[in-house]
Protein backbone atom coordinates (compact mmCIF):
# COMPACT_ATOMS: atom_id res chain seq x y z
CA UNK A 1 0.00 0.00 0.00
CA UNK A 2 2.85 2.39 0.86
CA UNK A 3 4.37 1.75 -2.55
CA UNK A 4 1.09 2.51 -4.29
CA UNK A 5 0.58 5.68 -2.25
CA UNK A 6 4.09 6.94 -2.96
CA UNK A 7 3.67 6.25 -6.68
CA UNK A 8 0.31 8.03 -6.74
CA UNK A 9 1.84 11.07 -5.08
CA UNK A 10 4.72 11.11 -7.57
CA UNK A 11 2.21 10.86 -10.45
CA UNK A 12 0.24 13.74 -8.99
CA UNK A 13 3.43 15.77 -8.71
CA UNK A 14 4.19 15.05 -12.36
CA UNK A 15 0.70 16.22 -13.30
CA UNK A 16 0.98 19.30 -11.11
CA UNK A 17 4.23 20.26 -12.80
CA UNK A 18 2.65 19.94 -16.23
CA UNK A 19 -0.20 22.42 -15.66
CA UNK A 20 -0.06 25.80 -14.06
CA UNK A 21 -3.24 27.82 -13.58
CA UNK A 22 -3.07 31.62 -13.66
CA UNK A 23 -4.55 33.37 -10.59
CA UNK A 24 -7.25 35.04 -12.72
CA UNK A 25 -8.36 31.68 -14.10
CA UNK A 26 -12.04 32.74 -13.74
CA UNK A 27 -11.51 35.39 -16.41
CA UNK A 28 -10.14 32.90 -18.92
CA UNK A 29 -12.80 30.35 -18.06
CA UNK A 30 -15.58 32.90 -18.42
CA UNK A 31 -14.22 34.07 -21.78
CA UNK A 32 -13.84 30.52 -23.10
CA UNK A 33 -17.34 29.58 -21.91
CA UNK A 34 -18.82 32.66 -23.59
CA UNK A 35 -17.02 31.90 -26.86
CA UNK A 36 -18.48 28.42 -26.67
CA UNK A 37 -21.90 29.95 -25.94
CA UNK A 38 -21.66 32.16 -29.03
CA UNK A 39 -20.90 29.19 -31.24
CA UNK A 40 -23.51 26.88 -29.71
CA UNK A 41 -26.22 29.57 -29.65
CA UNK A 42 -25.80 30.47 -33.31
CA UNK A 43 -25.54 26.77 -34.22
CA UNK A 44 -28.91 26.16 -32.48
CA UNK A 45 -27.40 23.82 -29.87
CA UNK A 46 -29.68 25.37 -27.28
CA UNK A 47 -29.03 23.03 -24.33
CA UNK A 48 -25.27 23.38 -24.70
CA UNK A 49 -25.61 27.12 -25.17
CA UNK A 50 -27.61 27.47 -21.96
CA UNK A 51 -24.96 25.53 -20.07
CA UNK A 52 -22.14 27.60 -21.57
CA UNK A 53 -23.88 30.85 -20.70
CA UNK A 54 -24.54 29.80 -17.12
CA UNK A 55 -20.87 28.77 -16.76
CA UNK A 56 -19.70 32.07 -18.23
CA UNK A 57 -21.94 34.03 -15.84
CA UNK A 58 -20.91 31.86 -12.88
CA UNK A 59 -17.21 32.45 -13.53
CA UNK A 60 -17.79 36.18 -14.11
CA UNK A 61 -19.51 36.37 -10.75
CA UNK A 62 -16.35 35.12 -9.04
CA UNK A 63 -15.09 38.66 -9.03
CA UNK A 64 -16.41 41.98 -7.74
CA UNK A 65 -15.31 43.54 -11.03
CA UNK A 66 -18.60 43.43 -12.92
CA UNK A 67 -17.19 44.51 -16.27
CA UNK A 68 -16.85 40.91 -17.40
CA UNK A 69 -20.44 40.18 -16.36
CA UNK A 70 -21.65 43.31 -18.18
CA UNK A 71 -19.86 42.20 -21.35
CA UNK A 72 -21.50 38.78 -21.10
CA UNK A 73 -24.98 40.30 -20.67
CA UNK A 74 -24.39 42.65 -23.60
CA UNK A 75 -22.97 39.83 -25.73
CA UNK A 76 -26.01 37.69 -25.02
CA UNK A 77 -28.30 40.59 -25.89
CA UNK A 78 -26.44 41.29 -29.15
CA UNK A 79 -26.63 37.64 -30.19
CA UNK A 80 -30.38 37.59 -29.54
CA UNK A 81 -30.84 40.72 -31.66
CA UNK A 82 -28.67 39.25 -34.44
CA UNK A 83 -31.10 36.34 -34.88
CA UNK A 84 -34.25 38.46 -34.63
CA UNK A 85 -35.08 37.82 -30.98
CA UNK A 86 -36.33 40.96 -29.27
CA UNK A 87 -34.12 41.90 -26.35
CA UNK A 88 -33.96 45.17 -24.43
CA UNK A 89 -30.70 44.16 -22.66
CA UNK A 90 -32.38 44.47 -19.27
CA UNK A 91 -29.71 42.38 -17.54
CA UNK A 92 -27.06 44.81 -18.70
CA UNK A 93 -29.15 47.83 -17.72
CA UNK A 94 -29.50 46.46 -14.19
CA UNK A 95 -25.75 46.63 -13.61
CA UNK A 96 -24.67 49.32 -16.10
CA UNK A 97 -24.49 52.03 -13.41
CA UNK A 98 -22.07 49.88 -11.40
CA UNK A 99 -19.82 49.34 -14.41
CA UNK A 100 -20.10 52.77 -16.10
CA UNK A 101 -17.95 51.89 -19.09
CA UNK A 102 -18.16 54.27 -22.08
CA UNK A 103 -17.39 51.61 -24.66
CA UNK A 104 -20.05 49.27 -23.27
CA UNK A 105 -22.61 52.08 -23.03
CA UNK A 106 -21.92 53.02 -26.67
CA UNK A 107 -22.28 49.42 -27.75
CA UNK A 108 -25.57 49.13 -25.83
CA UNK A 109 -26.92 52.29 -27.50
CA UNK A 110 -25.79 51.00 -30.88
CA UNK A 111 -27.44 47.56 -30.70
CA UNK A 112 -30.67 48.96 -29.25
CA UNK A 113 -30.71 51.68 -31.95
CA UNK A 114 -30.66 54.55 -29.47
CA UNK A 115 -30.19 57.97 -31.04
CA UNK A 116 -27.53 59.02 -28.52
CA UNK A 117 -24.94 56.48 -29.65
CA UNK A 118 -21.42 57.72 -29.01
CA UNK A 119 -19.75 56.63 -32.26
CA UNK A 120 -16.21 57.46 -31.10
CA UNK A 121 -16.52 54.94 -28.28
CA UNK A 122 -17.67 52.18 -30.59
CA UNK A 123 -15.44 49.39 -31.86
CA UNK A 124 -13.68 50.49 -35.08
CA UNK A 125 -15.44 47.87 -37.23
CA UNK A 126 -18.83 49.47 -36.47
CA UNK A 127 -17.90 53.15 -36.68
CA UNK A 128 -18.60 53.69 -40.40
CA UNK A 129 -21.75 51.62 -40.29
CA UNK A 130 -23.02 53.48 -37.21
CA UNK A 131 -22.38 56.80 -38.90
CA UNK A 132 -24.35 55.75 -41.98
CA UNK A 133 -27.11 54.52 -39.71
CA UNK A 134 -27.19 57.83 -37.91
CA UNK A 135 -27.45 59.66 -41.27
CA UNK A 136 -30.10 57.17 -42.40
CA UNK A 137 -28.08 56.32 -45.51
CA UNK A 138 -29.29 52.74 -45.79
CA UNK A 139 -28.05 52.14 -49.35
CA UNK A 140 -24.46 52.70 -48.29
CA UNK A 141 -25.10 50.90 -45.03
CA UNK A 142 -26.07 47.82 -47.06
CA UNK A 143 -22.70 47.75 -48.78
CA UNK A 144 -20.87 48.73 -45.58
CA UNK A 145 -22.20 45.59 -43.88
CA UNK A 146 -20.40 43.46 -46.44
CA UNK A 147 -17.11 45.16 -45.48
CA UNK A 148 -17.38 44.03 -41.87
CA UNK A 149 -14.96 41.14 -41.45
CA UNK A 150 -16.19 39.40 -38.31
CA UNK A 151 -19.15 37.11 -39.20
CA UNK A 152 -21.09 37.66 -35.94
CA UNK A 153 -20.65 41.44 -36.26
CA UNK A 154 -21.82 41.30 -39.86
CA UNK A 155 -24.95 39.39 -38.84
CA UNK A 156 -25.62 41.81 -35.98
CA UNK A 157 -25.25 44.88 -38.17
CA UNK A 158 -27.54 43.39 -40.81
CA UNK A 159 -30.20 42.57 -38.22
CA UNK A 160 -30.17 46.23 -37.05
CA UNK A 161 -31.43 47.36 -40.48
CA UNK A 162 -33.28 44.18 -41.44
CA UNK A 163 -36.23 46.08 -42.89
CA UNK A 164 -33.97 48.33 -45.00
CA UNK A 165 -31.81 45.51 -46.26
CA UNK A 166 -31.82 44.55 -49.94
CA UNK A 167 -32.73 40.99 -50.91
CA UNK A 168 -29.19 40.41 -52.20
CA UNK A 169 -27.77 41.49 -48.82
CA UNK A 170 -30.12 39.02 -47.12
CA UNK A 171 -28.81 36.26 -49.35
CA UNK A 172 -25.27 37.36 -48.45
CA UNK A 173 -26.20 36.90 -44.78
CA UNK A 174 -27.63 33.45 -45.53
CA UNK A 175 -24.42 32.54 -47.36
CA UNK A 176 -22.19 33.80 -44.58
CA UNK A 177 -24.22 32.14 -41.80
CA UNK A 178 -24.39 28.87 -43.77
CA UNK A 179 -20.62 28.86 -44.23
CA UNK A 180 -20.08 28.97 -40.45
CA UNK A 181 -22.96 26.60 -39.70
CA UNK A 182 -24.91 29.21 -37.74
CA UNK A 183 -28.28 27.49 -38.11
CA UNK A 184 -30.20 30.01 -36.04
CA UNK A 185 -28.99 32.88 -38.24
CA UNK A 186 -29.61 30.87 -41.40
CA UNK A 187 -33.22 30.23 -40.38
CA UNK A 188 -33.72 33.85 -39.40
CA UNK A 189 -32.43 35.22 -42.69
CA UNK A 190 -34.25 32.58 -44.75
CA UNK A 191 -37.44 33.65 -43.00
CA UNK A 192 -36.67 37.34 -43.60
CA UNK A 193 -35.99 36.68 -47.28
CA UNK A 194 -39.22 34.66 -47.56
CA UNK A 195 -41.32 37.42 -45.96
CA UNK A 196 -39.81 40.22 -48.03
CA UNK A 197 -39.79 38.56 -51.46
CA UNK A 198 -42.55 39.25 -53.97
CA UNK A 199 -41.68 36.27 -56.14
CA UNK A 200 -43.99 33.34 -55.37
CA UNK A 201 -41.57 30.63 -56.59
CA UNK A 202 -38.78 32.12 -54.53
CA UNK A 203 -41.08 32.19 -51.50
CA UNK A 204 -41.96 28.50 -52.01
CA UNK A 205 -38.29 27.54 -52.33
CA UNK A 206 -37.37 29.47 -49.22
CA UNK A 207 -40.27 27.91 -47.31
CA UNK A 208 -39.13 24.45 -48.42
CA UNK A 209 -35.59 25.16 -47.23
CA UNK A 210 -36.84 26.34 -43.84
CA UNK A 211 -39.04 23.25 -43.56
CA UNK A 212 -36.13 20.93 -44.36
CA UNK A 213 -33.81 22.64 -41.87
CA UNK A 214 -36.43 22.54 -39.14
CA UNK A 215 -37.54 18.94 -39.71
CA UNK A 216 -35.99 16.32 -37.49
CA UNK A 217 -35.50 13.70 -40.26
CA UNK B 1 18.53 25.23 -23.18
CA UNK B 2 19.81 23.73 -26.40
CA UNK B 3 17.35 21.87 -28.62
CA UNK B 4 19.17 18.54 -28.28
CA UNK B 5 19.22 18.86 -24.48
CA UNK B 6 15.53 19.67 -24.48
CA UNK B 7 14.84 16.58 -26.58
CA UNK B 8 16.83 14.46 -24.14
CA UNK B 9 14.96 15.91 -21.16
CA UNK B 10 11.58 15.27 -22.82
CA UNK B 11 12.67 11.73 -23.74
CA UNK B 12 13.75 10.96 -20.17
CA UNK B 13 10.50 12.43 -18.84
CA UNK B 14 8.35 10.34 -21.19
CA UNK B 15 10.28 7.13 -20.43
CA UNK B 16 10.07 7.81 -16.67
CA UNK B 17 6.34 8.46 -17.00
CA UNK B 18 5.74 5.18 -18.83
CA UNK B 19 7.83 3.24 -16.30
CA UNK B 20 5.90 4.85 -13.45
CA UNK B 21 2.51 4.06 -15.02
CA UNK B 22 3.61 0.48 -15.74
CA UNK B 23 4.86 -0.07 -12.20
CA UNK B 24 1.70 1.48 -10.81
CA UNK B 25 -0.52 -0.84 -12.84
CA UNK B 26 1.57 -3.87 -11.88
CA UNK B 27 1.35 -3.02 -8.18
CA UNK B 28 -2.41 -2.48 -8.35
CA UNK B 29 -2.96 -5.79 -10.15
CA UNK B 30 -0.63 -7.56 -7.75
CA UNK B 31 -2.51 -6.10 -4.81
CA UNK B 32 -5.77 -7.33 -6.35
CA UNK B 33 -4.25 -10.83 -6.47
CA UNK B 34 -4.20 -11.17 -10.27
CA UNK B 35 -0.79 -12.80 -10.26
CA UNK B 36 -1.40 -15.04 -7.23
CA UNK B 37 -1.31 -18.79 -7.74
CA UNK B 38 -4.72 -20.48 -7.41
CA UNK B 39 -5.46 -24.00 -6.19
CA UNK B 40 -8.18 -26.09 -7.82
CA UNK B 41 -10.53 -28.48 -5.98
CA UNK B 42 -13.47 -30.48 -7.23
CA UNK B 43 -16.85 -31.81 -6.15
CA UNK B 44 -19.67 -33.73 -7.80
CA UNK B 45 -23.41 -33.05 -7.61
CA UNK B 46 -26.54 -34.56 -9.17
CA UNK B 47 -27.59 -31.34 -10.89
CA UNK B 48 -26.05 -28.08 -12.00
CA UNK B 49 -29.21 -26.20 -11.08
CA UNK B 50 -28.42 -23.31 -8.71
CA UNK B 51 -24.72 -23.49 -9.68
CA UNK B 52 -22.94 -21.19 -12.09
CA UNK B 53 -19.39 -20.28 -13.03
CA UNK B 54 -18.27 -17.46 -10.74
CA UNK B 55 -20.57 -18.56 -7.89
CA UNK B 56 -18.81 -17.74 -4.60
CA UNK B 57 -17.68 -20.13 -1.87
CA UNK B 58 -18.05 -18.59 1.54
CA UNK B 59 -16.35 -19.37 4.80
CA UNK B 60 -17.68 -17.61 7.89
CA UNK B 61 -19.42 -15.18 5.55
CA UNK B 62 -16.27 -14.28 3.58
CA UNK B 63 -15.73 -15.10 -0.09
CA UNK B 64 -12.76 -17.43 -0.27
CA UNK B 65 -13.11 -18.89 -3.75
CA UNK B 66 -15.21 -19.19 -6.90
CA UNK B 67 -16.50 -21.93 -9.18
CA UNK B 68 -14.27 -21.94 -12.26
CA UNK B 69 -15.70 -24.75 -14.35
CA UNK B 70 -18.83 -26.92 -14.61
CA UNK B 71 -18.87 -30.05 -16.76
CA UNK B 72 -21.23 -32.98 -17.28
CA UNK B 73 -19.93 -36.49 -16.48
CA UNK B 74 -20.78 -39.54 -18.61
CA UNK B 75 -23.01 -40.91 -15.84
CA UNK B 76 -25.13 -37.72 -15.80
CA UNK B 77 -23.62 -36.23 -12.65
CA UNK B 78 -22.07 -32.78 -12.70
CA UNK B 79 -18.37 -32.23 -12.07
CA UNK B 80 -17.45 -28.85 -10.68
CA UNK B 81 -14.09 -27.23 -10.21
CA UNK B 82 -13.48 -24.33 -7.89
CA UNK B 83 -10.33 -22.48 -6.96
CA UNK B 84 -8.98 -20.64 -3.94
CA UNK B 85 -5.90 -18.45 -3.67
CA UNK B 86 -2.84 -19.04 -1.50
CA UNK B 87 -4.25 -17.06 1.44
CA UNK B 88 -7.58 -18.85 1.58
CA UNK B 89 -6.21 -22.30 0.86
CA UNK B 90 -5.79 -22.95 4.58
CA UNK B 91 -9.59 -23.22 4.98
CA UNK B 92 -9.75 -26.28 2.69
CA UNK B 93 -8.61 -28.96 5.13
CA UNK B 94 -9.08 -32.70 5.73
CA UNK B 95 -12.76 -33.36 6.39
CA UNK B 96 -13.97 -30.14 4.80
CA UNK B 97 -17.51 -30.38 3.44
CA UNK B 98 -19.39 -28.03 1.17
CA UNK B 99 -23.05 -27.15 1.41
CA UNK B 100 -25.24 -25.22 -1.01
CA UNK B 101 -27.24 -22.51 0.69
CA UNK B 102 -30.37 -21.44 -1.12
CA UNK B 103 -31.93 -18.67 0.93
CA UNK B 104 -35.48 -17.55 0.20
CA UNK B 105 -34.13 -14.07 -0.38
CA UNK B 106 -30.74 -13.46 -1.96
CA UNK B 107 -28.54 -15.46 -4.29
CA UNK B 108 -27.41 -19.01 -3.65
CA UNK B 109 -23.86 -19.69 -2.53
CA UNK B 110 -21.68 -22.51 -1.28
CA UNK B 111 -20.76 -22.57 2.38
CA UNK B 112 -17.47 -24.20 3.37
CA UNK B 113 -17.42 -26.11 6.67
CA UNK B 114 -13.92 -27.10 7.70
CA UNK B 115 -11.98 -28.27 10.71
CA UNK B 116 -9.34 -25.57 11.01
CA UNK B 117 -6.82 -27.69 12.94
CA UNK B 118 -6.73 -30.41 10.27
CA UNK B 119 -4.12 -30.55 7.56
CA UNK B 120 -4.57 -28.47 4.42
CA UNK B 121 -5.85 -30.53 1.50
CA UNK B 122 -3.72 -31.11 -1.58
CA UNK B 123 -4.85 -29.31 -4.74
CA UNK B 124 -7.12 -31.26 -7.14
CA UNK B 125 -8.73 -33.20 -4.28
CA UNK B 126 -12.43 -33.99 -4.53
CA UNK B 127 -14.63 -32.69 -1.70
CA UNK B 128 -18.02 -33.81 -0.39
CA UNK B 129 -21.00 -31.66 -1.31
CA UNK B 130 -24.12 -31.69 0.87
CA UNK B 131 -27.45 -30.43 -0.40
CA UNK B 132 -29.40 -28.12 1.84
CA UNK B 133 -32.89 -27.02 1.05
CA UNK B 134 -34.03 -24.07 3.10
CA UNK B 135 -37.60 -24.34 1.80
CA UNK B 136 -38.04 -27.91 3.14
CA UNK B 137 -36.40 -26.83 6.37
CA UNK B 138 -39.00 -24.15 6.69
CA UNK B 139 -41.80 -26.67 6.12
CA UNK B 140 -40.44 -28.94 8.86
CA UNK B 141 -40.30 -25.92 11.17
CA UNK B 142 -43.91 -25.16 10.33
CA UNK B 143 -45.19 -28.65 11.24
CA UNK B 144 -45.40 -28.03 15.05
CA UNK B 145 -47.35 -24.84 14.38
CA UNK B 146 -49.76 -26.72 12.14
CA UNK B 147 -50.20 -29.44 14.83
CA UNK B 148 -51.10 -26.71 17.30
CA UNK B 149 -53.69 -25.28 14.91
CA UNK B 150 -55.16 -28.79 14.45
CA UNK B 151 -55.41 -29.27 18.20
CA UNK B 152 -57.21 -25.91 18.61
CA UNK B 153 -59.67 -26.81 15.86
CA UNK B 154 -60.32 -30.21 17.52
CA UNK B 155 -61.01 -28.53 20.84
CA UNK B 156 -63.36 -26.07 19.19
CA UNK B 157 -65.13 -28.95 17.47
CA UNK B 158 -65.64 -30.88 20.71
CA UNK B 159 -66.97 -27.74 22.47
CA UNK B 160 -69.45 -26.91 19.72
CA UNK B 161 -70.50 -30.61 19.38
CA UNK B 162 -71.14 -30.70 23.09
CA UNK B 163 -73.28 -27.57 22.89
CA UNK B 164 -75.18 -28.92 19.88
CA UNK B 165 -76.13 -32.22 21.57
CA UNK B 166 -79.88 -32.55 22.36
CA UNK B 167 -79.12 -33.47 26.00
CA UNK B 168 -76.53 -30.73 26.48
CA UNK B 169 -76.70 -28.33 29.43
CA UNK B 170 -77.33 -25.43 27.08
CA UNK B 171 -80.21 -27.28 25.44
CA UNK B 172 -81.64 -28.11 28.90
CA UNK B 173 -81.39 -24.50 30.00
CA UNK B 174 -83.00 -23.31 26.81
CA UNK B 175 -85.80 -25.85 27.26
CA UNK B 176 -86.40 -24.59 30.80
CA UNK B 177 -86.45 -20.99 29.65
CA UNK B 178 -88.83 -21.91 26.87
CA UNK B 179 -91.24 -23.64 29.25
CA UNK B 180 -91.02 -20.79 31.74
CA UNK B 181 -91.63 -18.09 29.14
CA UNK B 182 -94.50 -20.11 27.62
CA UNK B 183 -96.14 -20.31 31.01
CA UNK B 184 -95.62 -16.63 31.56
CA UNK B 185 -97.03 -15.68 28.20
CA UNK B 186 -100.01 -17.98 28.58
CA UNK B 187 -101.05 -16.63 31.98
CA UNK B 188 -100.81 -12.88 31.70
CA UNK B 189 -102.61 -12.55 35.01
CA UNK B 190 -99.40 -13.40 36.88
CA UNK B 191 -97.52 -10.78 34.94
CA UNK B 192 -100.31 -8.23 35.23
CA UNK B 193 -100.21 -8.62 39.00
CA UNK B 194 -96.44 -7.83 38.86
CA UNK B 195 -96.47 -5.02 36.28
CA UNK B 196 -99.71 -3.46 37.31
CA UNK B 197 -101.21 -2.78 33.82
CA UNK B 198 -102.09 -4.92 30.74
CA UNK B 199 -100.01 -2.96 28.15
CA UNK B 200 -96.78 -3.61 30.04
CA UNK B 201 -97.68 -7.26 30.33
CA UNK B 202 -98.19 -7.54 26.55
CA UNK B 203 -94.79 -5.93 25.85
CA UNK B 204 -93.05 -8.31 28.27
CA UNK B 205 -94.77 -11.33 26.63
CA UNK B 206 -93.60 -10.14 23.19
CA UNK B 207 -90.04 -9.77 24.51
CA UNK B 208 -90.15 -13.23 26.04
CA UNK B 209 -91.31 -14.74 22.72
CA UNK B 210 -88.45 -12.91 20.96
CA UNK B 211 -85.95 -14.32 23.49
CA UNK B 212 -87.17 -17.83 22.70
CA UNK B 213 -86.63 -17.24 18.97
CA UNK B 214 -83.11 -15.90 19.62
CA UNK B 215 -82.26 -18.95 21.71
CA UNK B 216 -83.49 -21.20 18.88
CA UNK B 217 -81.30 -19.34 16.38
CA UNK B 218 -78.32 -19.65 18.73
CA UNK B 219 -78.87 -23.38 18.87
CA UNK B 220 -78.98 -23.60 15.05
CA UNK B 221 -75.79 -21.55 14.75
CA UNK B 222 -73.94 -23.73 17.24
CA UNK B 223 -75.00 -26.80 15.23
CA UNK B 224 -73.67 -25.21 12.04
CA UNK B 225 -70.34 -24.38 13.70
CA UNK B 226 -70.09 -27.96 14.77
CA UNK B 227 -70.64 -29.14 11.19
CA UNK B 228 -68.04 -26.71 9.85
CA UNK B 229 -65.35 -27.71 12.30
CA UNK B 230 -66.02 -31.39 11.54
CA UNK B 231 -65.61 -30.80 7.82
CA UNK B 232 -62.44 -28.77 8.50
CA UNK B 233 -60.97 -31.73 10.29
CA UNK B 234 -61.97 -34.29 7.65
CA UNK B 235 -61.53 -32.48 4.37
CA UNK B 236 -59.00 -29.75 4.92
CA UNK B 237 -56.63 -30.62 7.66
CA UNK B 238 -56.20 -34.27 6.63
CA UNK B 239 -53.94 -35.44 5.15
CA UNK B 240 -51.64 -32.94 6.84
CA UNK B 241 -48.55 -33.50 4.67
CA UNK B 242 -50.21 -32.45 1.39
CA UNK B 243 -51.91 -29.54 3.08
CA UNK B 244 -48.60 -28.38 4.51
CA UNK B 245 -47.18 -28.29 1.02
CA UNK B 246 -50.13 -26.26 -0.18
CA UNK B 247 -49.79 -24.05 2.85
CA UNK B 248 -46.11 -23.62 2.05
CA UNK B 249 -46.92 -22.58 -1.49
CA UNK B 250 -49.56 -20.15 -0.29
CA UNK B 251 -47.22 -18.75 2.33
CA UNK B 252 -44.49 -18.26 -0.23
CA UNK B 253 -46.91 -16.51 -2.51
CA UNK B 254 -48.15 -14.33 0.32
CA UNK B 255 -44.59 -13.58 1.36
CA UNK B 256 -43.61 -12.56 -2.16
CA UNK B 257 -46.63 -10.29 -2.39
CA UNK B 258 -45.90 -8.82 1.03
CA UNK B 259 -42.27 -8.26 0.04
CA UNK B 260 -43.38 -6.49 -3.12
CA UNK B 261 -45.95 -4.49 -1.18
CA UNK B 262 -43.37 -3.64 1.46
CA UNK B 263 -41.04 -2.35 -1.21
CA UNK B 264 -43.82 -0.32 -2.77
CA UNK B 265 -44.91 1.13 0.55
CA UNK B 266 -41.32 2.00 1.43
CA UNK B 267 -40.79 3.45 -2.03
CA UNK B 268 -43.90 5.57 -1.72
CA UNK B 269 -42.91 6.57 1.79
CA UNK B 270 -39.46 7.65 0.78
CA UNK B 271 -40.60 9.18 -2.52
CA UNK B 272 -40.13 12.78 -1.50
CA UNK B 273 -36.79 12.10 0.15
CA UNK B 274 -35.60 10.19 -2.92
CA UNK B 275 -36.61 13.04 -5.19
CA UNK B 276 -34.63 15.53 -3.14
CA UNK B 277 -31.62 13.22 -3.10
CA UNK B 278 -31.94 12.62 -6.83
CA UNK B 279 -32.16 16.35 -7.46
CA UNK B 280 -29.04 16.93 -5.36
CA UNK B 281 -27.18 14.14 -7.14
CA UNK B 282 -28.14 15.53 -10.55
CA UNK B 283 -27.05 18.99 -9.42
CA UNK B 284 -23.71 17.62 -8.20
CA UNK B 285 -23.25 15.67 -11.46
CA UNK B 286 -23.95 18.79 -13.50
CA UNK B 287 -21.47 20.78 -11.42
CA UNK B 288 -18.86 18.05 -11.79
CA UNK B 289 -19.36 17.88 -15.55
CA UNK B 290 -19.11 21.67 -15.70
CA UNK B 291 -15.82 21.49 -13.82
CA UNK B 292 -14.55 18.91 -16.31
CA UNK B 293 -15.67 21.15 -19.17
CA UNK B 294 -13.83 24.06 -17.57
CA UNK B 295 -10.71 21.90 -17.24
CA UNK B 296 -10.93 20.88 -20.90
CA UNK B 297 -11.51 24.50 -21.87
CA UNK B 298 -8.50 25.61 -19.81
CA UNK B 299 -6.31 23.13 -21.69
CA UNK B 300 -7.33 24.72 -24.97
CA UNK B 301 -7.70 28.31 -23.79
CA UNK B 302 -6.07 31.20 -25.53
CA UNK B 303 -3.53 32.64 -23.09
CA UNK B 304 -3.88 36.09 -24.62
CA UNK B 305 -7.66 36.22 -24.43
CA UNK B 306 -9.04 37.15 -21.06
CA UNK B 307 -11.91 39.39 -22.14
CA UNK B 308 -15.21 38.45 -23.74
CA UNK B 309 -15.33 39.49 -27.40
CA UNK B 310 -18.65 41.07 -28.24
CA UNK B 311 -20.32 40.19 -31.55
Amino acid sequence: MIKIASLSISLLLFSACSFKSPPNQWQYQSTTAFDSYTKNFLSANDALARNDLSRAIKHAKQSANLKMLARIYLGKCALNISVGIEDSCQNYLNISDLVNDNALNAYYSFITLKSNTSIENLNSQYKDFALLLKNKDFTKANSEILNIQKPTSKLLAASLIKDKLTQSSRYEMIKSASFYGYKKSVLFWLNEAMIKTTNEDERKNLYKKIYILKSGD
Amino acid sequence: MQYSKMKLAVGIFVITLFITIGTFLYLVLEDKGTFNKRYNYHFTTDSAAFFSVGMPLKFSGFNIGVIDNISLNDDGTVYMTFSVDETNRRWITEGTVLMTIKPLIGSAHIEVYSAIDNEVLEASTELIMLQNDDINDMISKLEPAVDKILSIINNLDSITSDIARDDSDLKQTMQNIKEFTAKLSNSDSILSSITGDKESTKRIIASLNKTTEIMKELHTISKNISKTTSSLDADIMNPASSSIKELDAIMKDVKQKLDALDGTVKAVGSYDKDLIELKEQISVSVQKSNQIMDKVDSLMQDEEKKEVTLP
